[in-house]
């Protein structure tokens, strides 16, 4: 009833309602302007990584005068694929990625239902002790893992990476669980009654209902290995066995990075495209995944 | 649901609530609480117990000690101890010139620590008074977690062994026959009764480890303790070590259940009870109990990735596994690490603390460590918020496109972007180049900000400018994936709070503040601890940006990768004094994000929040 007596004072004669809209004009300016600036300044290290990748004067060292280059060619590329081991590079961590993609989400999004679905002894003590085990500087533990990969002898081969990602993926369970935490119980408790085993319920109701949080994991296991270095470069030495991650910073060493400059841009553009366009094709998903993750960590 | 109508009412009435800033009111009260409580438990305590509060009130700890809470006295006793210890140290030694920091440095590891300690304090005082509370009211404490289960373990074999005797005397020939066996042999008894599985499993195991010790297992396991194997002492036997004891306790665990087992099989015989049968026991495994098939492999994987090098590296902070052979007189310089090891107790730790280098290193890259850590996290935390917001407004054209683009600097590989990054701000970079040709680089070479023979800025040499540069590029990585995490949440703000805040005739900005912004901070608390946490460890950023390999703490240096310097990096093989700054470091992340986690709302709602 208050609101009534107020709408009168609140819609205002034409003056103000031009001011509005003044206002609102100014707002639209300003915010696009803003938008597209800031989306420039992103840009920039993007745009001028692709104009190193496609520079015809590659002769002159590294740093060339101008911001974009004076000729373009595809030489770089030539070079890349026809002079060095980047192919195997990339041959392994595409292989490391796709296996690492399917096995991992698999232990964790399974994690993640055990933890989110079942009530057991141990279960609390369990959920805490791998939140602390999180905290833990992962690359401390390297001179272990080296030795424990040196005894079942897998040094140097990609073998030794995806075993290790695989048995630390149950860790990372936390998003996922929140996620299916969201899940409604009466589900599940229909399949029960309908007699459906737990491993159904998880094949045939779990996955279907968890596409954006599976497709989330998945995709930061895919991207794992792209972006691995310590291990990889710990465990992975031989040419024929190294990653593109460890490859590409090798070559950006004071000793190496007049030679490999451009080489390394144009391994940068190969990288970057499966992996920007999975991104931006599954961005949908992702933004469901964050946000689910983040709401119960 | 329950909590959604709360959310609303709340909204509603801090909007027609005096602006004063109540948030912070209530927390200030709600700190003020534990003091109010002492007083009423001090008046209706008897005697001992007032002594007791008093003592609570002094020390954190021992007043648990007293009343036989011995674990959380424990931890609060020496938690309080060690950090109090360390600010008298850190305070001593900087009045006596023994220790020189900068000043900023000092202030804000002299911070870190009073509130460290000031939190333990407190902590021990709330939980002291609570404590006392409970007795007032006639209520009885927990006790001993330890002494708990000691004796809950003693009654569990005092009744295997009842029954064990009983079943014994029911038993006829052969019952008694397999019974005796399964004191040898895992599984086989369980053969005869239908549980094959189960058998099956116990005996596997039991031949694994047999063979296992008979292979390595036993010289591994003696090794653990003398550091010795085949006359060489070696870092490989300290993990081979840890894994044989691991082994070693699974088996044992194995054992206990296969004599359980065929007990209670045994019984299920003599009583005449039809047992399980090997169908229902396969189907428990995929049904009730899938729990276990399901987490065989990530605690296996954990245990063996995980928990064992976590244990290897606690351990070799106590020895002299290390490539530094100017410090004790019996080490071998790195290429022999292979050949040489031996226990030294808290020698590393003395190491650490005792000399000024080291110390003043630590404390530097300690608190640059923190600041990184809060700044990596708020910055791009807001810097999120606000292009959700921008791109959130209903005028803005395209979103799809901004959004795009900016996803494009979270696809890429981490090391692309960064070593880019790196590049361009080189001294020949981009960048610097860009300076020049524009005429910046006179203008402060006239300026006098850089000398007159460089013709550059060197942004990673000059320490401010190679931090700031750090913080604003972290920004360009981290910014789009909290953008997206936020227009995600925004879309999720139910939309009837708007509605009744705009009834109340609120402004957008009190909107944001009052609602928008309190759902956003109540639904990412844990995400912003996860985030803080991983800062603490990022080591990406720091790596890629201003990685050398000098070995030394750099100005730009946190603390892991000034650990992967003095360690795996560069040869410097330093592992003992690494493993001993690591644990520092874990123990200061764990307890932190512990204790704010276990307070965040969401983690105790967690049955009621879903």
């Amino acid at each position: 009833m208050e609101i009534k007596a107020r709408l009168p004072e609140r819609r205002d004669p034409s003056s103000r309602r031009r001011s509005q809209k003044a206002g609102r004009v100014f707002e639209a300016v300003w915010s696009n302007a803003l938008a597209m600036l800031l989306t420039a300044l992103w840009m920039v290290p993007v745009v001028w990584i692709v104009c190193k990748a496609f520079d015809g004067n590659n002769a002159a060292g590294y740093v060339s005068q101008t911001f974009f280059p004076t000729s373009w060619t595809f030489d770089n590329f030539i070079d890349l694929f026809a002079n060095t081991p980047f192919l195997t590079w990339l041959f392994n961590t595409i292989v490391i990625a796709l296996i690492n993609c399917v096995a991992t989400t698999l232990v964790t999004i399974l994690t993640a239902f055990i933890f989110s679905r079942f009530r057991f002894r141990g279960r609390k003590a369990l959920m805490n002790i791998s939140l602390i085990l999180g905290m833990f500087p992962g690359f401390m533990a390297m001179i272990a893992v080296y030795l424990i990969l040196n005894m079942v002898g897998l040094i140097n081969s990609i073998w030794s990476l995806l075993l290790f990602y695989i048995a630390g993926a149950g860790l990372g369970f936390f998003t996922s669980k929140g996620y299916f935490d969201t899940i409604g119980k009466e589900i599940d408790e229909a399949a029960m009654l309908d007699g459906a085993s737990q491993v159904r319920i998880f094949f045939q109701i779990f996955l279907p209902l968890a596409k954006p949080i599976i497709i989330y994991t998945a995709l930061l296991a895919f991207m794992a290995p792209w972006t691995d270095y310590i291990l990889a470069g710990l465990v992975l030495s031989g040419d024929s066995s190294k990653t593109v991650a460890v490859g590409l910073y090798e070559w950006m060493s004071s000793t190496k990075i007049n030679i490999y400059f451009f080489d390394f841009a144009a391994g940068c553009v190969v990288v970057a495209i499966p992996t920007v366009a999975l991104y931006i094709g599954l961005q949908k998903f992702f933004v469901s995944g964050i946000s689910a993750g983040a709401i119960k960590g | 649901m329950g909590n959604r109508g709360n959310m609303k009412l709340a909204a509603r009435s801090s909007l027609t609530e005096s602006p004063a800033n109540s948030d912070l009111r209530n927390k200030a009260i709600r700190f003020l609480v534990p003091f109010a409580r002492f007083r009423k438990a001090f008046a209706e305590a008897p005697t001992p117990r007032k002594i007791n509060l008093v003592i609570g009130c002094l020390v954190s700890g021992i007043a648990h000690l007293l009343l036989g809470e011995i674990e959380i006295g424990l931890g609060f006793l020496i938690g309080y101890g060690l950090v109090g210890s360390l600010l008298v140290y850190v305070i001593v030694s900087l009045g006596t010139g023994f220790l020189v920091l900068p000043a900023a440095d000092a202030l804000i590891v002299i911070l870190i620590l009073v509130c460290g300690f000031f939190a333990l304090w407190y902590g021990g005082f709330v939980k002291c008074v609570e404590d006392n509370l409970k007795l007032n009211a006639k209520k009885k404490l927990h006790g001993s977690y330890i002494a708990h289960f000691l004796v809950a373990l003693t009654k569990r074999i005092e009744a295997f062994f009842e029954q064990y005797n009983r079943q014994w005397h029911l038993a006829g020939k052969k019952n008694k026959t397999l019974l005796a066996l399964s004191w040898f042999v895992c599984g086989i008894p369980l053969f005869f009764y239908e549980r094959a599985l189960q058998a099956l499993a116990f005996l596997l195991v039991q031949l694994l480890y047999i063979f296992y010790m008979i292979a390595r297992g036993a010289s591994d396991l003696f090794g653990l303790f003398t550091l010795r194997q085949e006359g060489v002492m070696s870092s490989n036997t300290m993990v081979y070590g840890i894994l044989a004891a691991c082994f070693t306790l699974f088996f044992l665990a194995i054992y206990l259940l296969n004599l359980r087992a065929t007990l209670i099989a045994v019984k299920e015989d003599n009583e005449e009870i039809p047992g399980p049968g090997i169908r229902t026991q396969a189907r428990a495994m995929v049904n009730e109990k899938f729990y276990l098939t399901a987490l065989f492999i990530p605690v296996l994987g954990a245990l063996v990735f995980t928990v064992i090098p976590l244990l290897f590296m606690i351990l070799v902070a106590f020895t002299n596994y290390s490539g530094n052979g100017s410090w004790a007189g019996n080490i071998v310089p790195a290429p022999n690490l292979d050949k040489y090891l031996s226990w030294i107790g808290f020698g590393t730790f003395a190491r650490l603390f005792g000399d000024a280098n080291n110390l003043k290193d630590m404390l530097t890259v300690f608190s640059w460590t923190m600041i990184w850590a809060l700044l990596a996290t708020f910055t791009c935390y807001f810097g999120g918020l606000f292009f959700a917001m921008l791109l959130n407004k209903k005028c803005i054209k395209g979103k799809v496109v901004y959004r795009s683009l900016l996803v494009i600097s979270m696809a890429l590989p981490q090391f692309v972007s960064l070593l880019v990054m790196r590049t361009m701000f080189a001294n020949n970079g981009a960048v610097n180049k860009l300076l020049l040709q524009w005429g910046f680089i006179d203008w402060l070479q006239n300026v006098g900000w850089i000398s007159s023979l460089d013709d550059f800025v060197a942004f990673w040499s000059t320490p401010t400018i190679a931090k700031t540069l750090i913080i604003l590029i972290n920004m360009w990585v981290g910014i789009p994936y909290y953008m997206l995490l936020m227009s995600g949440l925004l879309i999720n703000v139910p939309a009837d709070f708007y509605d009744a805040a705009k009834i109340e005739g609120a402004s957008r900005h009190q909107i944001f503040r009052k609602i928008t912004f309190p759902y956003i901070i109540y639904m990412t608390t844990p995400c912003l601890i996860t985030s803080f946490v991983g800062n603490i460890n990022n080591f990406n950023v720091i790596w890629f940006l201003t990685g050398t390999n000098d070995g030394k703490a750099d100005d730009t240096d946190i603390l892991i990768t000034w650990l992967y310097k003095i360690t795996i990096g560069y040869q410097l093989h330093d592992y003992n004094f690494g493993a001993a700054i690591g644990i520092v470091m874990f123990v200061i992340t764990a307890a932190v994000s512990l204790i704010v986690y276990q307070r965040s709302s969401s983690y105790k709602n967690e049955e009621e929040f879903r």
